[in-house]
């Protein structure tokens, strides 16, 4: 499996591989974590049609259309039916919803708009994805916390090896409210300032990235540019074991199970949301002598923690180190979620 | 690698049985029992709509925290195991659960929102049930679960595709066991939505009917426990049936209204029957999603025509909305469970309610009576908001 197209919506900024790049580099000036306004109409044709949508939604529909842009698949006639979308997303559109709930009780039952309530369901981006893009395969969406954007990869990946489809758009959407933001901060889940230390949890962030997933056959046959081979995706719940020890554990497992030697593992992509400063020192041990070499990738200071979009954010970033052509090793995505819920992702390898 | 799929657990909480027992809903879905009525979650009075399809609140007990959504969720999915006599007999890091929902915690999301006067723990707790995540991870801590576990949600075919990510993370060799199901709960959330949408009856759900008008809301919660065949055979369960096919397929046409033709529900049932290797016309029962909507219940009848052929004339087609109301993320998982108990007992259950027929709905949609008829082979059928479309068929083992 390869990812052929790449497209971020970010606080560091809007585009390809350029964009994913900037997730890694210098911290935001943009202290709220916050993606600065955009017209739609710059990365979608009938942009018109989407006027009243959410955040999540128009963030989305950005980040897809950059990625489809960069991996140009064919979506005309049956290739619409062979094609799949998959959302990560954990809060969903949190500003439609409020605003649903505040007319309601302003102004009671005959006052609460369709138009809010049909945007705050929370598979309302994929289906406006599908409909932006006229793609008519398999469309989910999934709930999770940081780790859901592996999720959405583990699924994409199964539905294209299953041969549902040829291919996937994965995507990652989440949009900053106040609501949520109150949320976390009521919960302490979320911390008072930036991001300026391994053990700290970074303020909520927002934004959306998207990714094409296909078989390398297939990219092949259709002379995609192919970014970078998937190697593996493991998403699991903590069962009591140490954090250290079951990350360390299953990364070492993945190694093994696919020949990789941890001294060609070049960077690691460190977890934006909670535990993440054990997650990522049971990596490190788990990775040995060869981890002082290791590259350490953090989007956090860029991004904040942008929860549904996060593991995408953090795997787009993997891609534009792993293809700037430095190296042509391994990357390693570490996620943790707040319900501590962890995933892995293994990019590289080796071109195609 | 593909593994045959079997089920070997059931559990289902609706208004029809709030006590959780599956021989209880059966009964009541084969004999037509209404389970649409006033509503009493909340004060309704100032809605048109002032039905729905609600388990009494005082029946799900308090017990072990949680919102009446969790509830309804714990209920089902401990008797699914129970069922199962899943304890203890499998690897828990090769066991799953996947959850649909639509909703998820919205009822303590709305009364977060509501709720200026709380106190800061009542919030608090609030708070943690709200998120959807919440729900799949207080049950797969419960089981111990230790593989995958996934919140999907993709409106009203979230408890279809569910248990159809289930059967493929089975079948390609990735688990042995997974839980698969639905939830939702009604809320004033989601009734003011729907009324807002004007899809909400102001009499009957009278799916395929001439004079239907509408959607009530419903709530409850379904698990089935799919299992590798190998496996469930090794352990000696008692096999329910078989998932053989699974489709999903988007309309891409508009958020909330379904593609007139029903081109992408055919399409997702086109896909199921295909990787069942059967003919269409050994399809011996459809559960219709029913709605009981006009563009649904139209749009439906041309998907079954579309994908069936001439044997759309001739198959049952039943919708159970009809006495539960729609509830949503738990829809198809309940809808699964029918089939499976059809297939067990050779009934199909009634389109209740049912009154005059439509000519755009030319289909044999089992009026008001349930009947004898031997399944082996049904087709569950599922489509939402979005586009989404997703059918399963189950067959006799």
């Amino acid at each position: 499996m390869v990812i052929t197209g790449v497209g971020c919506v970010s606080p560091a900024g809007i585009g390809q591989l350029d964009a994913a790049l900037a997730l890694s580099g210098t911290p935001t000036t943009n202290s709220g974590f916050r993606v600065p306004e955009f017209d739609l109409g710059d990365y979608l044709r009938n942009a018109r049609y989407f006027r009243r949508i959410a955040n999540s939604t128009k963030f989305a529909l950005a980040a897809v259309s950059l990625a489809l842009g960069d991996s140009n698949p064919d979506l005309g006639g049956e290739d619409r039916a062979r094609t799949g979308v998959v959302i990560g997303v954990t809060h969903g559109a949190m500003g439609f919803s409020t605003l649903f709930h505040e007319e309601l009780l302003k102004d009671g039952p005959g006052a609460a708009s369709p138009m809010f309530f049909a945007e705050s369901v929370l598979n309302a981006p994929a289906g406006n994805v599908a409909i932006a893009f006229g793609i008519r395969g398999p469309v989910h969406t999934v709930i999770g916390e940081e780790t859901v954007g592996a999720q959405a990869l583990d699924l994409a990946l199964e539905l294209i090896r299953s041969g549902a489809v040829d291919r996937c758009v994965v995507a990652g959407t989440e949009e900053w409210s106040g609501v949520t933001e109150g949320v976390y901060r009521q919960m302490d889940r979320v911390a008072s300032r930036s991001l300026t230390q391994e053990r700290e949890i970074p303020l909520l962030g927002e934004g959306a990235a998207a990714i094409v997933v296909e078989d390398a056959e297939g990219a092949s046959r259709r002379d995609a540019a192919i970014r970078i081979p998937v190697l593996s995706v493991r998403c699991w719940r903590d069962m009591g074991e140490s954090m250290e020890d079951s990350v360390g554990r299953i990364v070492r497992e993945e190694l093994a199970f696919r020949g990789v030697a941890e001294r060609t593992v070049s960077h690691v992509v460190l977890p934006t949301g909670r535990n993440r400063g054990l997650v990522t020192r049971g990596v490190f041990r788990a990775l040995g002598p060869a981890s002082q070499a290791i590259r350490r990738l953090d989007i956090g200071p860029a991004a904040g923690n942008p929860f549904g979009a996060a593991a995408l954010f953090q795997t787009a970033a993997s891609v534009a180190w792993l293809s700037s052509g430095e190296t042509a090793d391994v990357g390693l995505i570490l996620s943790s979620g707040i319900e501590k819920t962890f995933s892995i992702i293994f990019l590289g390898g080796g071109a195609g | 690698m593909t593994e045959p799929v079997v089920v070997t657990g059931i559990g289902v909480i609706s208004p029809l049985n709030p006590e959780g027992d599956t021989e209880r809903f059966w009964t009541a879905i084969r004999v037509g029992e209404e389970g649409v009525l006033p509503v009493r979650s909340f004060d309704a009075s100032s809605y048109p709509c002032k039905v729905a399809a609600e388990i009494p609140r005082d029946m799900l007990g308090a017990g072990g925290g949680g919102g009446a959504v969790m509830q309804m969720a714990r209920i089902a999915f401990r008797r699914a195991i129970a069922d199962a006599d899943l304890t203890g007999k499998v690897d828990p890091k090769r066991t799953g659960l996947v959850l649909g929902t639509v909703l998820g915690g919205v009822v303590s999301g709305d009364r977060y929102l509501r709720g200026g006067a709380l106190q800061d723990e009542e919030m608090k707790s609030l708070l943690r049930r709200y998120p959807m995540r919440a729900i799949a991870a207080s049950l797969a801590s419960s089981a111990r679960i230790g593989g995958p576990v996934l919140t999907v949600s993709t409106a009203c075919a979230s408890g279809t595709d569910a248990i159809g990510i289930a059967f493929r993370k089975i079948r390609n060799g990735d688990l042995d066991a997974v839980v698969a199901g639905g939830v939702d709960a009604v809320s004033e959330f989601s009734f003011s939505g729907f009324s807002a949408l004007n899809a909400l009856t102001l009499s009957k759900v009278r799916p395929f009917s001439r004079n239907r008008s509408g959607i009530a809301l419903g709530e409850g919660a379904a698990f089935l426990v799919l299992e590798r065949e190998n496996n469930a055979i090794a352990r000696g369960a008692c096999i329910l049936g078989r998932i053989a096919g699974y489709g999903s397929a988007l309309d891409a046409t508009h958020l909330t209204a379904p593609h007139r033709d029903g081109r992408g529900l055919s399409s997702a049932i086109t896909s199921a029957i295909r990787e069942t290797g059967v003919e269409p016309d050994r399809i011996d029962y459809v559960n219709a999603h029913g709605t009981g909507t006009l563009y649904n219940d139209w749009m439906e009848t041309r998907a079954l025509r579309a994908s069936l052929g001439p044997h759309a004339g001739a198959v049952p087609v039943s919708s159970i909305k009809a006495v539960l109301g729609h509830a949503f993320g738990a829809a198809g998982a309940m809808e699964a469970a029918v089939c499976l108990l059809a297939i067990r007992d050779g009934v199909v259950p009634p389109t209740a309610n049912f009154e005059e027929a439509d000519p755009g709905c030319d289909i044999d949609c089992v009026p008001n009576r349930e009947r004898s008829v031997p399944v082996r082979v049904a087709l569950s059928v599922s489509a939402g908001f979005g586009g989404q479309n997703g059918a399963l068929v189950l067959a006799a083992r």
